[in-house]
């Protein structure tokens, strides 16, 4: 009984630690916000019923590939394209910037899967390339060359919009 | 390894942070709530069901009348009290001295035995009909 309230609470705070970035990648992979907490709380649900995380893979990372393979599972499903949601934000900008934050979301949605879902693992998820490749299953070579291409990709379509070149 | 503008670009990415997610322990936990609820009210209600059905069945039981048991009547018995067979019959009938007696005999002593709550003599009962020619 103590061990299981105990993971329950690891559980808890890893919710709290990393829902944020979870959720944000789970909306980046399904362009709709909603369906990402949904996913998120999901994946949540079945490790509070299974009693924690018993894995090899470090903690965050682990969590990442959980939302990624339930978001995969469903797509397969629903057999739907990313489509971005235009109405529900994802981020809380600078400056309540939302016209900002609607171009970065924009410019996220261009973005073709793989690079996508390395962008938003290694600048919000904060994981390196080698968590990265645990979770996609790339080698961390390749996760690096895909965030140089998306980095760039990402500055090219925001700076477009407003004529800038470093920052979006 | 970035240069000095993809970084600074990234540092720029980072400065809009992801909003905040729902918070996870109020929604299970009242989703679970709400399941344990259901599942109780569910149990609840087959119990109440199933009592419900148990004492219908058990009133309807008390309230249907014990059918009306026609006794076999047994042999008569004589006076003695030895059960009425050929030997005695006859007997019976050579010391009446009349046949209308000694069945009258009969019937005397088969009414003044007491009968089992509920049952009733055939006699009694045959004595009711109506026969039709």
């Amino acid at each position: 009984m103590k061990n299981t309230r105990a993971n329950g609470e690891t559980i808890e705070m890893l919710y709290r630690r990393h829902s944020s970035a979870l959720v944000l990648f789970a909306a980046a992979m399904t362009g709709d916000r909603a369906r990402a907490q949904d996913a998120v709380h999901q994946v949540f649900a079945r490790l509070l019923a299974q009693g924690g995380i018993g894995h090899a893979m470090a903690a965050k990372a682990y969590l990442f590939a959980c939302v990624r393979n339930a978001i995969l599972n469903e797509a397969k499903a629903r057999r739907r394209e990313v489509a971005l949601d235009a109405g529900a934000a994802w981020f809380d900008p600078p400056d309540r910037d939302y016209a900002a934050e609607l171009r970065l979301r924009q410019a996220l949605a261009a973005l073709d899967d793989a690079q996508r879902e390395v962008t938003v693992l290694h600048v919000w998820g904060e994981l390196t390339f080698a968590e990265i490749g645990e979770v996609l299953g790339v080698s961390p070579n390749t996760a690096a060359s895909r965030y140089r291409y998306a980095l760039a990709r990402l500055r090219e379509a925001m700076c477009a919009t407003e004529g800038c070149h470093a920052e979006p | 390894m970035l240069n000095p503008e993809e970084k600074q670009f990234e540092a720029r990415l980072k400065e809009f942070r992801p909003l905040a997610a729902e918070p996870l322990s109020m929604r299970e936990a009242s989703r679970s709530r709400r399941r344990k609820f259901v599942l109780a009210a569910c149990a609840a209600a087959a119990v109440i069901a199933l009592v419900v059905v148990l004492f219908k069945i058990s009133y309807e039981r008390d309230l249907a009348p014990a059918p009306e048991r026609v006794v076999k009547q047994t042999a008569p018995e004589p006076a003695s009290g030895r059960p009425l067979t050929i030997r005695s019959a006859n007997e019976l009938l050579a010391r009446a001295p009349s046949i209308k007696s000694a069945l009258d005999e009969l019937a005397f002593q088969s009414r003044a035995r007491q009968l089992p709550r509920g049952t009733q003599s055939a006699l009694a009962v045959l004595g009711k009909e109506d026969f039709k020619q």
